[in-house]
């Protein structure tokens, strides 16, 4: 009878305790709360915008503690979504890079308080670049009515349009590319009206008409050399078929391909056996930081479209050098395909020269519509290579691009709902070693429940882009392109 | 006399042609199979879009191969083409859709989504392309389109309705609407080319022998691309498709076939054509083989019939 007694008053002492103004709490709850983007234990750079989340538990009232080095920060919200200040959010950020912000959430619904397990948001002393450049589509299939080239400030929720269809009406842009993340030499595609290619360089925009030659295209994606001197560019004769069932929609099919490199000083288009072969499909270039290796996917020719789905492209390089602009006679081949059993498309070197990071397919090389895509590592200094796990997800993941200082990483991924392409960033260290992506942060955390358009090659870039849309649309509309010349053989 | 004026106003400016497009591509978008007949029998239609609408119903309402020919057919009167100029016809992807060939009828959408000026986001085409992401089982992206229409006046109910069901297979399977239209899905992989939809129909039927919408048209595409060989072919499977004698159509080219052959193919073994038809093409041959041919005649005697479709269009 006394044990019952002591259990009653024990009991008794608890509900009180934990009753505070008629509200229940319940702290006993072992997890962390469910929240939309996943912002759970990310690294992020100091110099990013708000990561303001949606709480995806039932609830009135949101207290929100953000605890810093040295710094505790209430917050409360009515609803359940989770905003923070800009310039608070900056402070903080700037105050603890290099340390852990703790984030704690205790959420009402009606007389019941719960108190959910704090959650970690790595903050790295080390900066991303300050913008990202990205266009954005519809996920549609021939047709396109609007899209554009936008820049957004990765300190804000600030996003200004490069160039779009308002000012060039059915005009497809692509495949913008910049010379070591610098916006002073940017070159990027237009299609059909008004087509050509947009060559902005040292404060000078021109237009030109690469279709040079022998070439049987224009000029498609784009390399630039380090040395803002030449742009490797492939040329490729893409088609696209449509699935008739399953969630594979699509598949782009590289008909035929060759890679060329442009002398933008003498306006050449420059070749090499190598590069141009009959045998081979040649596509993705791209410079390492030092100039001197040209690396890009290669496959080995079959009939298409017949056998697009048993194509394997390889990693391989080339030399190159940037006094002649001669290309080496012979190619390496880094990562065969075939022994992979895989294809590899999306070649990009960190500026550091370090890594690589390469997508893998099943086949093909335009992994878009390949939800197997992977992003892999290839460490130069090693000659390992591996899958990126923390980065990939069940859907495509691909177009990466690497901050100047080789520590940060933008990818578009499909992972949110298999048909649109978001922006995700991540820190990968001087090992190699990739941390847990997040979305590219909005102001509103429903965003990307209701947007409409994919994120396509999210490009890092140090500083905005500092021409402007009528600028371009002048050159684009007005000017006469520039015809390139193909090699003279000097 | 403000009446007189808006009387003369309609007349001259109103753009008739469209308007009755338009009412074909609603209603076929409504399921109204019944009121497009009616509407064509009373007048037919001469454009492209309503005749697609017009052999859609038909074909619903399983009477494509009786009077398909009752009406001004083309080569292209069953599917529109693929136009990457302009904005993609809302009625483009209805035939793929009836069909059960959802992938294409997905890319229509997201084409008129997408070629709508000032992409005003057509609550059609949205709701197009959330049926399809349903029948797909990609709930993820269909719950993104239907959240905007859950907030629209006239599509609220329907999307919070599909939007309670999300995820749950046995519902999704067990509906009366969703349950049936998975059933049409092919079984088979392959690849959208306009220029070869038989083989897509072809795919559906060995899928779902049972999908008479299909039937009725890759018989219906045999016939007008002329193409006799295919089409006995099909008639092999008539009996087992619930067809016990041949519709009109069929008779007809069965009746032409017959006069070009020694004897009867072995698919028609079995099939009695008709003596009215049989009469009918003794007249047809008449006129045509006449001397001095009289296409007006033609036209005005057989101008419903498939032999005038096979001589003179196209």
């Amino acid at each position: 009878m006394k044990k019952i007694s002591t259990i009653i008053l024990i009991m008794s002492v608890l509900i009180i305790s934990c009753q505070q103004n008629g509200i229940k709490i319940e702290k006993d709850i072992n997890r962390t709360p469910s929240i939309f983007p996943d912002y759970k234990d990310v690294t992020i750079p100091y110099n990013i915008a708000p990561l303001n989340f949606r709480v995806e538990e039932e609830g009135d009232e949101l207290h929100v503690t953000v605890t810093g080095k040295g710094q505790k920060t209430e917050l409360n919200f009515r609803d359940n979504k989770v905003l923070f200040r800009e310039k608070k959010w900056s402070r903080l950020l700037k105050n603890n890079s290099g340390n852990d912000l703790e984030i704690s959430l205790r959420v009402r619904h009606k007389d019941t308080m719960k108190v959910y397990r704090p959650f970690r948001i790595h903050v790295s002393g080390e900066q991303a670049d300050d913008y990202l450049v990205y266009r954005l589509i519809m996920p549609g299939f021939q047709n396109w009515n609007q899209m554009g080239i936008y820049q957004r400030s990765l300190e804000s929720f600030k996003e200004e349009t490069v160039i779009d269809s308002r000012v060039l009406p059915g005009t497809c842009m692509n495949c913008h590319s910049f010379a070591m993340n610098d916006p002073e030499n940017m070159v990027f595609h237009l299609r059909e009206s008004y087509g050509g290619t947009i060559l902005y360089r040292n404060g000078l925009l021109e237009k030109l008409n690469t279709k040079a030659g022998k070439m049987f295209g224009n000029a498609a994606f784009p390399a630039w050399h380090p040395s803002g001197n030449y742009i490797a560019f492939s040329i490729n004769r893409m088609n696209q078929i449509f699935h008739a069932t399953g969630p594979h929609r699509a598949a782009a099919i590289d008909m035929q391909s060759d890679m060329f490199v442009y002398d933008i000083e003498r306006n050449e288009m420059l070749t090499s056996p190598v590069l141009s072969s009959g045998e081979n499909f040649e596509t993705f270039p791209c410079f390492s930081p030092d100039g001197s290796t040209l690396y890009y996917c290669s496959a080995q020719a079959v009939k298409m479209p017949e056998k697009f789905n048993t194509i394997k492209y390889s990693l391989c390089s080339v030399s190159f050098d940037q006094m002649t602009g001669r290309l080496g006679e012979k190619a390496d081949t880094l990562v065969s395909g075939r022994e992979l059993n895989k294809s590899i498309s999306i070649p990009r070197i960190s500026p550091d020269g370090r890594f690589l990071m390469f997508n893998v397919s099943d086949y093909g090389c335009f992994p878009a519509y390949n939800p197997e895509a992977d992003l892999w590592l290839f460490d130069l200094e090693s000659g390992d290579y591996r899958p990126l796990e923390i980065l990939n997800s069940d859907n495509v993941d691909s177009w990466h691009s690497w901050s100047l200082n080789s520590r940060w990483t933008a990818f578009s991924s499909r992972r949110d709902d298999g048909l649109y392409s978001n922006i995700y960033l991540a820190f990968i260290d001087e090992k190699g070693t990739a941390h847990k992506p997040f979305i590219l942060p909005q102001k509103d955390p429903s965003f990307y429940d209701t947007f409409l358009f994919s994120f396509n090659v999210p490009e890092f870039i140090k500083s905005g882009i500092r021409t402007d849309i009528y600028e371009i649309e002048k050159v684009a509309k007005k000017t006469p392109a520039v015809q390139v010349m193909s090699e003279s053989g000097h | 006399m403000l009446s007189a004026f808006t009387i003369a106003g309609i007349a001259n400016f109103g753009d008739f042609k469209t308007e009755v497009v338009m009412t074909y591509e609603n209603l076929a978008y409504m399921e109204e199979w019944d009121e497009i007949i009616k509407k064509a029998e009373k007048e037919p239609p001469d454009d492209p879009v309503s005749m697609a609408a017009l052999n859609l119903a038909l074909a619903k309402r399983r009477a494509l191969s009786e009077k398909m020919f009752h009406f001004d057919q083309g080569a292209n009167t069953l599917f529109i083409g693929y136009e990457r100029r302009g904005m993609t016809p809302f009625i483009t992807g209805e035939p793929y859709y009836q069909l059960g060939l959802y992938n294409f009828a997905q890319m229509f959408a997201m084409e008129t989504i997408e070629s709508t000026p000032d992409v005003k986001y057509p609550v059609r085409s949205f709701k197009r392309m959330a049926e399809t992401f349903i029948i797909n089982r990609q709930y993820d992206i269909a719950q993104k389109y239907l959240q905007p229409l859950s907030r629209t006046l006239f599509y609220r109910r329907w999307a919070n309705e599909c939007i309670s069901l999300l995820n749950d297979e046995e519902r999704i399977n067990s509906h009366p609407y969703w349950g049936e239209m998975r059933k049409l899905r092919s079984k088979y992989d392959f690849y959208y080319n306009y220029d070869q939809l038989d083989l897509a129909l072809r795919y559906l039927l060995v899928s779902n022998p049972g999908n008479n919408t299909a039937y009725e048209y890759l018989m219906a595409y045999y016939l007008l691309n002329k193409d006799f060989d295919h089409f006995l072919a099909g008639i092999s499977i008539a009996r087992e498709s619930g067809y016990n004698e041949l519709p009109l159509a069929w008779q007809e080219a069965a009746a032409y076939i017959a006069t070009r052959l020694p004897q009867l193919p072995p698919q028609l073994a079995g099939f009695t054509i008709r003596d009215d038809v049989k009469n009918n093409i003794r007249s047809y041959a008449q006129l045509f083989s006449a001397e001095k041919q009289d296409t007006t005649r033609i036209k005005k005697e057989f101008g419903k019939t498939y032999w005038y479709y096979l001589h003179f269009r196209e």
